[in-house]
């Protein structure tokens, strides 16, 4: 006789799907409201998601650490709960941005805002699995999701970017699809910690190397695509120059903590069980990342193009302390993201407020260094906000990013990295130039022509998000040690 | 008889021939074609080691990845026809507006 | 208890804050208004904590959070209320709230009204760091922090244009702010030398460490610490030879003044004396040569004060000579005179750059005191505020100066050392001279001012209601010395003088009041009536020599100034273009020239994208193999 099919709610327990149910269910209930009532305000959209987010937020804060629920695919752990508070701190910052004084085309659909809750939900489902199916699933729900939100900007230039974005995403989701396939063909599970349970009884023979080369290095692609390393990172200024400002600054980090997510979760796993050249690998990649993308940023001519190389050299930078793979260097990797996150979204954001329907400055760039010659003359408090983000991203103490720059140093020199710690002081070192001549056209420059419309798009919103990045960038100093506190506190308990 | 590794040796050949395309390929569309190649290639091998193990799992992985094929080519496709809507062509060659 | 030190120590950084958050909008009386009351309420938890020390003896000890942990060095953000720092607080702040509410007065007029707030206001918590702090590091970051906030606030009106240096001897607002920013700077220098001998030495920056570690140390790195320490203290306390950048300072607006002399900045030096008692009791010599620094001070700048003609300067001088007795007193071990000095110079001092607001105010910025006189009729209640303030710090019995002074000259007959004492005497009648010349010129006498068509007004009512605790403090502060003494001494060494002094301290106080009441009767004598200029006297080489301050900014100027700007234009001619420049200009040439190398990659081709991204998966087969071979 057959087994009647009997599932306990209990064993389900469906409370550790809470914070994504509450992101899916607000996308659908702002679909159901535009079929309603197809004339509402686009404000009444950008309020509404933030009530979900901050649902969503109080979802993920109740979650209990350490916990597995629905048939044991969902792994609440430390490092999935502050990814995701994270995660949902920076939509939060990001949704207010749409309120600008001038009309764009994106935000006046309702389906914007739902397909934005759709993929943080993607993002979610990302960060709170080791299971390599729900992982994929959360990966593709959130790039899907992000490939239209960035041709939504309407212009052929995020269509471009769209296109790009999308082929190579594609390809990457061959990469990643893949290599699970080489995983599951190597030990018969795609639970990652049932993978690593049979590696590390196989490690001795010698054949296995082979596949796990083979599944590493296209895993590898996969997420070295996501992250924006080098030589994989050429979609990243094309896609940042095409989205929208905002966009762009949410682009550099919420996609990127998922990645780094689940690579820690992957290659954290195989540089436990010894497997001493990932390790190799993913240092060269993040030197080679931080170095090149810093000295394409310096040749830039646009400001967005620069942030957005920036934003990979940061990128590289980050990916250096996964590969001490010491709870010191996972700590380094969210507090990076979570000090990082606030003066990038805020120097993006200061980009946003310069947006044009046309370009005024050049043919080419939207956000040309001219652009904002001789800032200080004409909107003061703008121009000395800019060059404090840059300043910060510049790792100037006591600014926030310089508090992630020294914790990662400190993590590489405390686990004997010390040549990687003095590659990253050099690099800071160039980075300092393109930030500088940023500061140097805003302080020192004339302006070009008389173009009273630099704060062109300007409202209160984004003003107030703006403060805040500004209030998070200034304060480091006084958040900073409970910060640390906290986030060593978390991925130390979840094991990392 | 036809074991694992035939299976394994079709899905990288086809995973292969899919790669080469998307190398190779200069329209849009023959592109997505080969991205699609590429995943099925993969869907191939889960079904074989599945079969292999005699476990569910690696068919269940095939079907998402055939659900997120059939989403990749839905918004895929969705971006298509507004690039062709633009620029009145698919060719790869034409998008470089942005570079640098 | 917490609560209260915490309150204390934010309430001028909010009120600075607030005022900032104006900074760019024009003037908004609120603003001084809140900045006010901030500081009052700052004052009032200083005095809270005051009442709660006095009555249970103990200090308060908080630690804030772990500043700084890096490697061994671990330096807690603490702070330490006890008797020494809620002295300092009280002062602090009961000047700040004066000197705020006057400010709204004062700066009427300045377009910069809200930014002139926000600066005062962050003088005021930089300082509050500083004495609070319970580590050498916090007292460091207050100490820098207060040098900013001086040279923000010196050169206030950066905006004022040169004038030449016959005129002025300082030529401008802003170069007398860096004037002051720079000369602090070189003593901070020696101040971090301190701290750096004490941390190797002791490993730890916090005082009852450091202070517990001493008998361990040797000689030579205790005297070593305690003068690199004392360096520092010079600077901020611009004793000679760096004491050009304090009459300079007058630049500032007048309440600016104020709190650099009575509260925030040049008492910060005394403090770090007084604080590292301690250390300094163990270092004779060392403690010595501050005392013999202090008097020499002590007269030089009062025999430099009796011609000067700028009514701010001869205050200014008298801060510094003040300064130098306060020195003398913690050089001789009399730390708690010096503290009680210091606190009740603080009443009269700030009372007198006040008033010479008040003057300046109605005289229309006129500062010489020759173009002045008279006064007394329009401005009672400035002279009365000036004539109280200038008879306490002449010490005429029973006003604050009085007994602490008194006090600091009976150390030095007690100590020994008679020809400090017998400086520090001449020096008190030297100090009534010039102040009561400079009252009289003010107020009395012939109405010079005339000429010059000016027309001069009272004060607004309320800045002189304002002003009016600090004249009753000039007054009665002193009577309290003997419960101050009662409560410092819980922490500070006590001082006693021996049975022969005692006997005899009535007889050296009234010989310093010969003095003192000598140097007035003079003073009235030659310009209460009228102002009679004698030539000869004016053209004398003593005479030039003291209005020229002994030509020492004309020396640092030929000697310091000049070879140094040639030192730099030869350095940057030669060695920083032809060398430097063109190594770092190599450099950066060549990380161009890869920008522009790399830049190539990113053609903006998909397929070009699509190759580079399987070639790097090639390529992390390749260095995976490698790297696997290899290791």
């Amino acid at each position: 006789m057959l087994q009647p099919i009997n599932v306990s709610l209990e064993s389900l327990n469906l409370i550790t799907l809470a914070p994504m149910l509450v992101a899916i269910a607000g996308g659908l209930i702002i679909l159901v409201l535009d079929l309603i009532n197809s004339k509402l305000h686009k404000t009444l959209y950008v309020m509404l998601t933030l009530l979900i987010l901050f649902i969503d937020f109080g979802a993920v804060l109740g979650l209990n650490v350490n916990e597995r629920g629905f048939f044991d695919v969902m792994l609440i752990d430390g490092v999935s709960i502050i990814s995701q508070l994270m995660i949902i701190v920076a939509s939060m910052l990001f949704i207010p941005l749409s309120l600008t004084s001038k009309r764009f085309h994106e935000y006046s659909y309702p389906e914007f805002f739902a397909l934005f809750l759709f993929m943080i939900a993607g993002f979610q489902f990302m960060v709170t699995s080791d299971n390599l199916i729900l992982i994929f699933v959360g990966l593709e729900t959130a790039s899907l999701a992000l490939y239209t939100l960035i041709a939504l900007h309407n212009r052929s230039n995020s269509f471009e970017a769209a296109v790009k974005y999308f082929t190579m995403g594609a390809l990457s989701a061959g990469f990643y699809a893949m290599g699970s396939a080489v995983i599951y063909g190597l030990t018969g599970s795609i639970e990652l910690y049932k993978v690593a349970a049979v590696l590390s009884l196989r490690m001795d023979e010698a054949s296995i190397m082979i596949a796990i080369f083979g599944a590493s290095v296209l895993l590898l692609t996969a997420f070295a695509f996501k992250l924006s390393l080098f030589p994989f990172h050429t979609w990243a200024p094309d896609v940042y120059e095409g989205a929208s400002a905002p966009l762009a600054g949410y682009m550099s980090v919420v996609p990127k903590v998922a990645a780094f997510v689940v690579s820690i979760r992957i290659f954290g796993m195989y540089i436990d069980l010894g497997i001493e050249w990932v390790r190799i690998i993913i240092l060269v990649l993040a030197v080679g990342t931080m170095t090149l993308a810093n000295i394409m940023a310096l040749v830039q001519e646009d400001v967005k193009r620069m942030l957005a190389y920036s934003s990979i050299s940061h990128a590289g930078f980050i990916m250096a302390a996964l590969a001490l793979d010491t709870t010191e260097g996972t700590t380094a990797i969210f507090l990076y993201y979570a000090l990082f996150m606030f003066t990038n979204l805020g120097a993006f954001a200061m980009l946003w407020i310069s947006r044009h329907k046309v370009r005024r400055f050049s043919d080419r760039y939207d956000n040309p260094y001219e652009k904002f010659a001789g800032l200080i003359n004409i909107m003061p408090m703008g121009a000395v906000i800019m060059a404090l983000f840059m300043l910060s991203l510049a790792g100037v103490p006591p600014f926030s990013v310089f508090w992630g720059k020294i914790y990662v140093m400190q993590a590489a020199v405390n686990s004997g990295y010390v040549w990687l710690a003095i590659v990253m002081g050099l690099n800071s070192a160039i980075a300092a130039y393109y930030y500088l001549k940023l500061i140097v056209f805003m302080f020192l420059k004339e302006p070009v022509k008389s173009v009273d419309t630099v704060y062109y798009n300007l409202s209160k919103p984004l003003m107030a998000v703006i403060g805040l990045a500004t209030v998070a960038t200034i304060g480091a100093i006084f958040y900073i040690q409970p910060l640390i506190s906290y986030i060593y506190y978390m991925i130390s308990a979840s094991g990392y | 008889m036809i074991g694992l590794t035939h299976y394994l040796v079709v899905s990288a050949l086809i995973f292969s021939i899919g790669l080469i395309g998307v190398l190779r390929r200069r329209n849009l569309l023959m592109l997505f074609f080969a991205t699609e190649v590429m995943l099925n290639a993969v869907n191939i091998a889960f079904a074989a080691i599945s079969h292999f193990y005699n476990d569910l799992t690696g068919q269940m992985f095939a079907f998402f990845i055939i659900a997120i094929a059939a989403s990749e080519v839905a918004v895929g496709l969705g971006i298509l026809i507004v690039l062709y809507k633009r620029y009145g062509s698919l060719d790869l060659d034409e998008l470089e507006s942005m570079k640098g | 208890m917490e609560t209260l030190v915490y309150i204390a120590l934010f309430a001028p950084f909010v009120s600075s804050m607030f005022a900032a958050l104006f900074g760019m909008s024009p003037r908004k009386t609120f603003v001084g208004i809140v900045a006010s009351l901030l500081l009052l309420i700052s004052f009032a938890a200083s005095v809270m904590l005051m009442m709660h020390i006095y009555a249970t003896g103990t200090g308060i000890h908080v630690r804030m959070m772990d500043w700084i942990s890096a490697g061994d060095l671990s330096i807690p953000f603490g702070f330490l209320v006890d008797q020494v720092s809620v002295t300092m607080m009280v002062v602090v702040t009961l000047v700040s709230t004066v000197v705020h509410v006057y400010s709204i007065g004062y700066m009427d007029h300045d377009k910069s009204f809200n930014r002139f707030f926000s600066y005062l206001s962050a003088f005021v918590f930089s300082m509050m760091i500083l004495v609070m702090s319970d580590n050498f590091a916090g007292l460091f970051i207050g100490w820098e922090g207060v040098g900013v906030c001086s040279w923000l606030l010196i050169g206030f009106w950066y905006h004022k244009a040169d004038v030449t240096r016959e005129e002025n001897p300082s030529i401008s607002p802003s170069w007398a702010a860096n004037e002051a920013f720079i000369m602090n700077r070189i003593a901070d220098l020696g101040m971090l030398v301190g701290l750096f001998i004490v941390y190797w030495n002791v490993g730890s920056l916090q005082y009852d460490a450091v202070f517990s570690a001493l008998p361990h140390l040797s000689g030579t790195v205790l005297n070593a610490a305690a003068l690199a320490l004392f360096i520092g203290a010079m600077g901020k306390s611009a004793q000679f030879p760096l004491h050009t950048w304090l009459t300079d300072a007058m630049e500032g607006p007048t309440p600016v003044s104020a709190l650099i002399h009575a509260a925030t900045m040049v008492t910060a030096g005394v403090f770090l004396v007084i604080r590292a008692n301690p250390l300094f009791s163990v270092t004779p010599e060392v403690s010595y040569f501050i005392a013999a620094l202090g008097t020499f001070v002590a007269f030089f700048a009062a025999s430099m004060a009796l011609v000067n003609r700028d009514l701010k300067r001869i205050i200014a001088f008298s801060t510094l000579s003040q300064l130098g007795y306060m020195f003398a007193a913690a050089g001789l071990g009399a730390y708690w005179i010096a503290l009680f000095h210091l606190a009740a110079h603080a009443f009269f001092k700030a009372l007198l750059f006040l008033g010479a607001g008040n003057v300046m105010h109605a005289m229309n910025d006129e500062l010489d005191i020759f173009k002045m006189g008279g006064l007394k009729k329009t401005m009672k209640w400035t002279y009365l505020y000036m004539g109280v303030a200038s008879l306490a710090l002449a010490g005429i019995p029973f006003f604050a100066g009085f007994f602490s002074k008194d006090a600091i000259i009976e150390t030095a007959y007690n100590e020994g050392t008679l020809v400090l004492w017998a400086i520090l005497v001449v020096t008190a009648g030297m100090t009534a001279f010039y102040s009561f010349r400079q009252v009289f010129l003010t107020f009395e006498g012939d109405e010079r001012y005339k000429a010059f068509g000016i027309h001069p007004h009272e004060m607004y009512k309320f800045v002189l209601v304002a002003m009016s605790p600090l004249g009753i403090l000039a007054v009665i502060a002193g009577f309290g010395k003997g419960s101050f003494e009662h409560f410092v001494t819980k922490l500070l060494p006590e001082y006693h003088m021996s049975e022969h002094t005692h006997h005899i301290a009535w007889l050296l106080g009234l010989i310093v009041l010969a003095f003192a009441v000598s140097g007035i009767v003079l003073a009235y004598k030659k310009y209460a009536k009228k102002l009679v200029r004698d030539e000869k006297v004016e053209n004398s080489f003593i005479y030039k020599l003291l209005a020229n301050q002994y030509y020492i900014p004309k020396l640092y100027e030929e000697f310091i100034s000049k070879p140094y700007a040639m030192i730099s234009e030869h350095m940057w001619k030669d060695v920083d273009m032809k060398i430097v420049d063109a190594t770092v200009d190599g450099i950066a040439k060549f990380l161009y020239k890869s920008g522009d190398g790399a830049r190539k990659m990113q053609s903006g081709n998909l397929s070009n994208y699509l190759n580079w991204m399987a070639v790097g998966a090639v390529l992390l087969l390749v260095v995976a193999a490698f790297s696997a071979m290899l290791g």
